[in-house]
């Protein structure tokens, strides 16, 4: 992303807010990449004796109780990541001042500034990137984590994040953000695609591993060289090395697609057999004497 | 499931089996006794092919199945293995003895060709031995006594700073 | 010539061992008649007696790779699936089978019950078969832990805990089921020993004794057990046929559309193998098996001991069934009271079996929500759009 313009500096709350919400709004289910399957069910149950939650989601005030539901339909609720987290404060107690206790590190707002070290803690490999980039240091912050994934309702990145109508074009050509979205799919496209193949060949009974192993190598690789850099170069020489990966993996997903097609053919013979001869003993028994 | 998926009608038993009936009674009434012994050479065909089609993959089950990758290469650490000992590994389901020898590395398949028992490295005369029937190898793989039909059959080997790699 | 030489051995056989009085025995009787009400329902005994024997032959093979002990036997498991040639058929075979075994057990006893073939003079028979069940069932309990994934090592800790209910010598009999407190190595290997060695002889003798008598007795009649029952010639000529090849050939076919069945469910709903048994780590909602379902959910209704107890005057009514139903009439319609009984017992035990699937899940049904407790009762738990429909937080948002 060349010679970004002028960036306003520091962008209002009511700005931010709209974008976070058209942010959400466009997000396509295109690039599901994080493949966390924890039980919901399982973390339900916890979020059921967290107090934040607990006392947080039935408050008038919608802007105390939305987050809770934001929250409940984000990725980070089946990641066990809760309020406390981000917030601090103590999600042990009852008592309203006990929780929201500045010593405990409450904190309600957090700085725009430091966003992306919150952030940082679990997602380390893009705020390494982040913080360098034209987005980061450079370009004060802005925008930062919570501007594009939204706050409380992070789901799980997509493409349509890099370009959200009438806001990245407050800055941006559009052309760029083609290149730029365009740039992404031949480098994470392919990554979804063995993903689905796998699945869909491990319900079939056939081991996939080696897909999934190497998948996520070239996931991880993407992910550490060059998700969140922002610069169109860098990002075009790892996604050429990681197209020199994948035509082995589909290598390999075809030949475990056709070990499924071979089981399947094989069991057809069986059946087709059996019912060939089921039929010609029904015959056999219709000919006999007194039948 | 589908158990009408053959029609039961009179006309042409031979339909499904596809094998040539002796003679198939046309509109008249068929012949029962001809009939059935027509369907019972169809019903032992299928038999047949069927207890073939269970038997093959029954027998292909207890081939030895084909080696996870890798297996077909062996590591030692070379710290492991000082000058003048050996080692004896299983390479490709073979055993396979490895000698740290005065002149280098050296691997055999420690088979011995006389009987099938397995050689010994004896680091006093510098030779492999054969505890079953006294045969003598020397560190070339070539007989230098006993009965024995011919040398032991060398195994690609490879040396690299702190490893020593049987097969390739 | 072959069928000189032939007889020449046939002659040759039976000097030696009389077998010519062994053959005619078995055709006579083979060809005995059956009575005519035999339809289409009177083959789940055989089938269920062809599975036995597919789950011999597909055991004895996965035996061949097979390691039972806690640290090889996943791994060993893994390695027939996906390294031994045809080794995922095998295994599926044999899961599969078990399944179906079982599942073809229990129409087959269902199906004895609405003719009333347990009734006098076949009180044995039903005893007999009544252990078949039992040790069908001790199969399905024994071979679920063999592959040591993490469901069936966690089906089988909640399936002996229904042991430790039993009154006074409870914690005893959990203790020698587990060969100690928890599910280990130790329970594995006895588990192995009953599957492949105990309960194949065990059934081997109780169906011998089962095919035995039923052969004995003849087939049970639709007529009370106050009508004197007909001779093998009376039957032939109220037109019964012959048990061979009329009604083989009846199972025959069932037999082969089961497997062909069975063939499509492998191919296409391959049953999977999971993440290793690990002790520390409990995933939620475990339960066993479906055939164990019902009464492992009754048992959540009830205090423990209640429930073990009346679960086992259950089991022991439905084995001496024949001795306090004595009723002379065989036909459902006959019989209203016994026949609406058993179709309670039946749909009770479906309706159990579905609440204890669903119970500790979640499912979104109308926009709304629904957690079910381990009871099976919903619990609203918030109205969730469906996923794929993103909210539009655009219009409200935080602003």
């Amino acid at each position: 992303m060349s010679g970004p313009a002028a960036y306003p500096a520091r962008a209002s709350l009511q700005a931010r807010t709209a974008l976070q919400a058209r942010a959400a709004l466009f997000l396509l289910p295109l690039l599901i990449l994080s493949w966390n399957t924890t039980d919901s069910a399982e973390a339900q149950q916890s979020a059921a004796t967290n107090n934040c939650v607990s006392c947080h989601a039935g408050l008038d005030d919608e802007d105390m109780s939305l987050p809770v539901a934001e929250w409940q339909r984000s990725a980070h609720l089946p990641a066990d990541i809760y309020c406390q987290d981000c917030h601090g404060g103590n999600a042990a107690t009852m008592v309203e001042d006990e929780a929201h206790d500045v010593e405990m590190d409450f904190v309600g707002l957090p700085d725009p500034y430091v966003v992306h070290e919150l952030c940082g803690e679990c997602h380390q490999a893009q705020m390494t990137n982040y913080v360098p980039s034209p987005h980061g240091l450079e370009g004060d912050f802005w925008p930062n984590c919570v501007d594009c994934h939204s706050n409380h309702e992070i789901v799980q990145p997509q493409a349509s994040l890099i370009s959200i109508p009438d806001n990245c074009e407050d800055c941006h050509e559009q052309a760029i953000m083609d290149d730029y979205i365009a740039l992404t799919d031949r480098g994470l496209e392919p990554i979804v695609e063995f993903r689905q193949a796998a699945e869909e060949i491990r319900s079939a009974g056939v081991p996939v591993d080696l897909i999934l192993t190497q998948a996520t190598l070239a996931r991880d690789a993407y992910v550490e060289r060059a998700s969140h850099v922002f610069v169109l170069e860098k990002m075009v020489a790892v996604v050429d090395s990681l197209e020199q990966v994948y035509p082995s993996i589909r290598k390999e997903v075809e030949t475990a697609r056709t070990e499924v097609d071979t089981r399947r053919r094989f069991g057809w013979m069986f059946i087709g057999l059996f019912l060939v001869a089921a039929g010609v003993i029904w015959l056999y028994r219709r000919s006999l004497p007194g039948a | 499931m589908s158990s009408s998926q053959k029609p039961p009608g009179p006309a042409a038993p031979g339909e499904k089996s596809g094998k040539p009936p002796g003679k198939t009674p046309g509109k008249t009434r068929p012949d029962p006794v001809r009939r059935r012994r027509f369907l019972q050479r169809c019903l032992g065909a299928l038999g047949g092919i069927g207890s073939l089609m269970a038997v093959y993959p029954l027998i292909r089950y207890i081939e030895p199945p084909p080696e996870a990758e890798g297996a077909n290469r062996v590591e030692i650490d070379r710290a492991s293995l000082p000058p003048g000992t050996s080692r004896t590994v299983i390479y490709r389901g073979r055993p396979t003895i490895v000698v740290n020898t005065s002149e280098g590395y050296i691997a055999y398949n420690a088979v011995c060709p006389h009987l099938g028992c397995v050689v010994k490295w004896e680091g006093g005369t510098q030779s492999l031995i054969c505890p079953c029937h006294g045969g003598i190898f020397g560190t070339d793989g070539s007989v230098q006594g006993g009965p024995i039909p011919g040398p032991l059959t060398a195994v690609e080997l490879s040396v690299t700073d702190d490893k020593i790699i049987v097969g390739v | 010539m072959i069928r000189r030489l032939s007889n020449e051995v046939y002659n040759w056989l039976d000097d030696r061992t009389e077998i010519s009085v062994i053959i005619e025995f078995c055709h006579r009787q083979l060809t005995k008649p059956v009575p005519r009400h035999l339809n289409w329902l009177f083959s789940f005994g055989t089938v269920t007696l062809m599975f036995f024997l597919s789950q011999a032959v597909s055991g004895v093979f996965l035996m061949i790779y097979y390691e039972a002990s806690a640290d090889t036997a996943y791994e060993s498991v893994k390695y027939i699936m996906e390294q031994v040639r045809f080794g995922w058929l095998m295994r599926q075979v044999h899961t599969y089978g078990a399944n179906f075994m079982i599942a073809f057990l229990l129409l087959h006893s269902v199906r004895v019950f609405f003719y009333g073939g347990y009734k006098k003079p076949r009180e044995l028979t039903w005893l007999f078969g009544f252990g078949l069940l039992v040790v069908t069932l001790a199969f399905g309990f024994t071979g679920y832990l063999l592959p040591w994934d993490q469901l069936s090592y966690w089906g089988t800790t909640v399936g002996t805990e229904i042991a430790a209910a039993t009154p006074l010598i409870g914690e005893y009999l959990l203790i020698l089921m587990r060969g100690g407190e928890i599910i280990s190595d130790v329970t594995l290997t006895r588990f192995f020993v009953l599957h492949v060695v105990l309960l194949p002889w065990a059934f081997i003798a109780l169906v011998t004794v089962h095919l035995v008598l039923i052969r004995y007795k003849g087939i049970s009649p639709l007529e009370g057990t106050d009508v004197p029952e007909k001779t093998p010639e009376e039957l032939t000529k109220a037109g019964g046929k012959p048990f061979y090849p009329q009604h083989v050939m009846k199972e025959a076919i069932v037999v082969l559309l089961v497997l062909a069945s069975m063939i499509f469910m492998i191919i296409y709903y391959p049953l999977p193998l999971h993440e290793k048994a690990d002790p520390f780590n409990t995933p939620v909602g475990v339960k066993p098996e479906w055939y164990f379902l019902s009464s492992y959910q009754a048992l959540k209704y009830l205090p423990k001991t209640i429930g073990i107890i009346g679960s086992g005057l259950v089991v022991l009514a439905i084995l001496l069934l024949p001795f306090w139903d004595r009723t002379p009439a065989r036909t459902p319609a006959r019989r209203p009271l016994a026949t609406s009984l058993g179709i309670l017992f039946i749909v009770l035990n479906i309706a159990l079996a579905l609440l204890g699937k669903i119970s500790e899940t979640e499912m979104t049904f109308m926009g709304t929500r629904y957690h079910f407790d381990i009871y099976g009762w919903p619990h609203a738990i918030g109205t969730v759009e469906e996923p794929a429909v993103l909210p539009d937080m655009g219009g409200e948002g935080t602003e």
